[in-house]
């Protein structure tokens, strides 16, 4: 799971509180940074705000570092590879199922992956914590 | 009657960036569209959508406000016993600094950031070429690539997928049998998981939904929109799913 997904997570675990009161609490003049951590494709670059917002949220730095080498763009790549290459992928997702299957399609909101037993799941990218395939 | 692009989304009071982040659509592209350029056949879905609005109600092409009146500058008065002025200084002729092009920001000696080789890989896929290929195209292994030469075979890539594009026949799937992807947030509907639901509401079939805390739901969809869908669960009653706390779903049954 992108550190994106993540922080959209914990915002709403924390009862959806809006963005600006996240910027303001750990003083982020532009709210805008705050939102854009929250849209990215691609990694964060800004370790300073990924310090902050792990402050924020009482989550270890390493924690949010460590979902931050997970991007949707490398999961993108990871899901285009396997379905290319029709290989079998394993995604764990935030409740803690893991579930195995060859991946069908994709599109930027979820997977489709095909299970051994036939059935059709529609998994949402945003719920899939880490991969392996 | 359709409205212009601004205008509607004025109406909603949303911000082109707003815009831009719900629909998946550059925001350079929503200025440009929103000046009069005509929106384009794969866009205007996505703009709706965006805007809960029916495509019928956007103006293909928006018509730009008009023009504000110019402000006429009354001519100085000019005393009669004026005396002439003194001519001013000529300014010193600016020497222009040579330009830098966009990829010469790369650190020449510097390896190859991931992301570039990723970005390179997936430039490739696009135009149908896998590692093996990038590799023996680059010359040496990927890992030893520079960050000059990482830009140097992307840019490659994205020339070849511009020929590509080019030349590709209406209603070709593409190499990739997927295009037209854009960064949208991902709890958002995109093209397969539309296609997905309206099938399966047409069909009205019925689903199962896990949600993010493991619990379960069933029903009929009766209706979505980017952010949430609606089922009608067999007591009759009708619940509507946020997409951020769902997290997959599948016919009952072996479909």
């Amino acid at each position: 799971m992108s550190l994106s997904d993540h922080l959209r997570y914990l915002r709403a675990m924390r009862g959806g509180v809006a963005i600006d009161e996240v910027a303001h609490a750990v003083g982020i003049e532009k709210v805008i940074a705050a939102n854009m951590a929250e849209k990215q494709y691609r990694p964060v670059a800004d370790d300073t705000l990924i310090e902050k917002l792990a402050a924020y949220y009482g989550r270890p730095l390493e924690e949010f570092q460590w979902h931050n080498t997970r991007s949707r763009k490398q999961f993108t790549y990871f899901i285009n590879k396997a379905m290319q290459k029709e290989t079998a992928v394993s995604l764990v997702l935030r409740h803690g199922e893991t579930i195995t299957g060859m991946v069908e399609d994709w599109d930027m909101a979820c997977v489709a992956l095909r299970l051994a037993d036939g059935r059709l799941l529609v998994v949402q990218r945003h719920a899939v914590v880490d991969w392996s395939g | 009657m359709p409205e212009n692009l601004e205008t509607l989304r004025k109406q909603r009071n949303m911000k082109a960036g707003q815009l831009a982040a719900k629909s998946g659509v550059p925001i350079k592209q929503i200025a440009a569209y929103e000046k009069g350029e005509r929106i384009k056949v794969a866009d205007m879905p996505k703009l709706a959508r965006a805007l809960f609005v029916d495509e019928s109600q956007i103006n293909w092409v928006s018509v730009p406000p008009p023009p504000p009146k110019p402000v006429v500058e009354k001519p100085p008065k000019v005393a009669a016993t004026a005396e002439p002025q003194a001519e001013t200084p000529e300014k010193p002729e600016r020497t222009e600094k040579p330009r830098r092009s966009k990829w010469q920001k790369s650190k020449p000696g510097l390896p190859a950031r991931p992301s570039q080789i990723d970005h390179a890989l997936m430039m490739a896929a696009k135009v149908g070429e896998d590692e093996t290929a990038v590799t023996e195209k680059a010359g040496k292994p990927l890992a030893e690539l520079t960050q000059t030469e990482a830009s140097h075979l992307i840019m490659t890539y994205q020339k070849a997928w511009l020929e590509y594009k080019k030349s590709r026949v209406p209603g070709d799937p593409g190499i990739r049998g997927n295009q037209g992807k854009r960064a949208l947030t991902p709890e958002a509907v995109d093209r397969y998981e539309m296609e997905y639901l309206q099938a399966r509401q047409e069909a009205g079939d019925e689903l199962t939904f896990t949600l993010f805390d493991g619990s379960v739901r069933h029903g009929r969809i009766t209706g979505f929109s980017p952010y949430a869908i609606t089922i009608q669960q067999p007591d009759g009653g009708e619940t509507t799913l946020q997409k951020l706390g769902i997290a997959y779903y599948s016919v009952i049954g072996n479909q």
